[in-house]
C-alpha cells in the first residue's frame, strides 16, 4: 500500500499527507480518470495480476481500503 | 445568458457549409475501399521507425530486430485499438449533441462527423482483427463528472476530441508517407488523414469559439480549469502510447519496469514534442497556452 499512497502524494503534490485508508480518493479528486492508466498500470505491476476493467468499477478504486481488498489481497485472483 | 447558439460566430458558420460539401463531395464507401490480403508480410514494419516508443531510447538496445519487429506490430495494434476506444467515446459525446437546441450550427457537419468516425472505427477494428487477432481491451474508466457549466464542458469535450484528433493524425499522415510499410498500413493510414483533415478543421473552429466565449463570459477558476485540462490531456494522450499490452506481447520482459525506463529516457521529450507540435501551436495560437505562460 506505501507505494499507491506514495503515488498519490506524487500526483497530488498539495497533499500533505499520506490518504487515510477511508478517505474517498475519487470524491477528493486525489486520481481521476486522466491518470487513471498510470494508476491501473501501477496496481497491475504490484499484485502481478491483469485488471479487466469490464469486471470492476470505479467504487473499487474509491479508497485504499478497498483497493487493497479488491487487488492486492494474495487470494484476490485474477479480475480477467 | 451564454447561449451555444450566440458562441458559434459567422467563422463557425463558414467552415461548416464547406467542410458539409467537402464531406458530401468526397464521400466512399469504406467497406469497397480496401484491400485485406490475407497477412502482413512476414518481417515488415508495421509502425515508422520514428513513431515507435522505443526510437532513440537506451532501452532499444534491448531489443533484437524480431522483438523489435514485433514491437512494431502491438504498437500499431494499440495505436489502432485506441483509435477504436476514443472514437466509441467521441461518437457519444457528439451524439449527445446533435439536432440539440444551441447546436443547430455545427449539427449539419455532426452527421458528416459521426457516420465518417463509424467507418473510420470499423476499418480501425478490422486491421486489428485480422492482423493481431483482437484489440486490446479499454484502459480507461468512467469516473463521476465534475459539476462544470455547459460551456466550459463543452469546450473540455471538444478540446478532447480534437487533441485526440490531432495526435492521431500525427501518425496518419507519417505512416501514409512511409514507402517502409506495406500498402495495407499505408492505406488505412492515408484515407484516415484524408477525413480528419476535415474533422480538424471543424473542431479547431468549435474550441476556437468556446474559447474566445470562456475567456470573455468564464471566472478565473473556470479558465484554470481549462487550461489544467488540456495540459493534462495531452501528457494522459502521450501516456497511452506507451502500452504494457504492447511490451508484453513483444515478448519484452518485466513490461512495466520497461515502459517506466522508455517513457522516462531523455530522448522522448523531443519525440513528445514532435507529436504534440500541431496541438500546442493551435492552443497557443487562441491564446491558451500563451495566458499560461504569462
Amino acid at each position: 500500500m506505501k507505494r499507491i499512497a506514495e503515488w498519490i502524494q506524487t500526483k497530488n503534490p498539495e497533499l500533505d499527507r499520506e490518504p487515510s485508508p477511508t478517505e474517498d480518493l475519487i470524491e477528493a479528486r486525489l486520481i481521476d480518470s486522466l491518470d487513471f492508466l498510470e494508476f491501473i498500470y501501477l496496481l497491475e505491476d504490484l499484485s502481478g495480476r491483469p485488471i479487466d476493467l469490464q469486471e470492476v468499477s470505479v467504487d473499487d478504486f474509491r479508497t485504499l481500503e478497498r483497493i487493497a481488498h479488491r487487488f492486492l489481497r494474495p487470494e484476490a485472483g485474477t479480475t480477467s | 445568458m451564454t447561449t451555444n447558439a450566440t458562441i458559434w460566430d459567422d467563422e463557425v458558420a463558414i467552415a461548416v457549409t464547406r467542410l458539409t460539401a467537402a464531406a458530401e463531395s468526397e464521400y466512399y464507401n469504406p467497406y469497397q475501399t480496401f484491400e485485406w490480403p490475407e497477412s502482413i508480410p512476414e518481417g515488415a514494419l508495421w509502425m515508422s521507425e520514428d513513431l515507435v516508443t522505443v526510437h532513440g531510447t537506451a532501452a532499444a538496445a534491448e531489443l533484437d530486430r524480431e522483438q523489435y519487429l514485433a514491437l512494431s506490430k502491438w504498437e500499431s495494434i494499440n495505436f489502432y485499438s485506441l483509435n477504436v476506444h476514443g472514437i466509441r467515446e467521441l461518437m457519444q459525446e457528439v451524439v449527445q449533441r446533435i439536432h440539440t437546441p444551441g447546436f443547430e450550427i455545427p449539427t449539419p457537419f455532426f452527421h458528416h462527423f459521426l457516420g465518417e468516425e463509424n467507418e473510420h472505427m470499423w476499418f480501425f477494428a478490422e486491421f486489428c482483427l485480422r492482423y493481431g487477432g483482437k484489440l486490446f481491451a479499454n484502459r480507461a474508466m468512467t469516473f463521476p463528472k465534475e459539476q462544470h457549466s455547459a460551456l466550459l464542458d463543452n469546450f473540455i469535450v471538444f478540446s478532447r476530441i480534437l487533441i485526440f484528433e490531432q495526435i492521431v493524425d500525427h501518425f496518419n499522415s507519417r505512416m501514409a508517407a512511409d514507402a517502409a510499410l506495406p500498402e495495407t498500413i499505408r492505406a488505412i493510414n492515408r484515407v484516415h488523414h484524408q477525413d480528419e483533415s476535415r474533422h480538424i478543421a471543424f473542431g479547431a473552429q468549435l474550441v476556437r469559439a468556446l474559447w474566445l466565449r470562456l475567456r470573455t463570459d468564464g471566472d478565473d477558476k473556470e479558465i484554470a480549469v481549462a487550461r489544467q485540462y488540456v495540459e493534462k490531456y495531452i501528457a494522459s494522450s502521450l501516456q497511452q502510447l506507451y502500452s504494457v499490452d504492447a511490451y508484453r506481447n513483444a515478448g519484452i520482459p518485466d513490461p512495466f519496469a520497461f515502459r517506466s525506463r522508455v517513457l522516462a529516457d531523455p530522448s522522448r521529450s523531443a519525440a513528445h514534442d514532435a507529436v504534440t507540435a500541431r496541438t500546442d501551436a493551435f492552443y497557443r495560437r487562441i491564446g491558451l497556452f500563451d495566458q499560461a505562460a504569462a
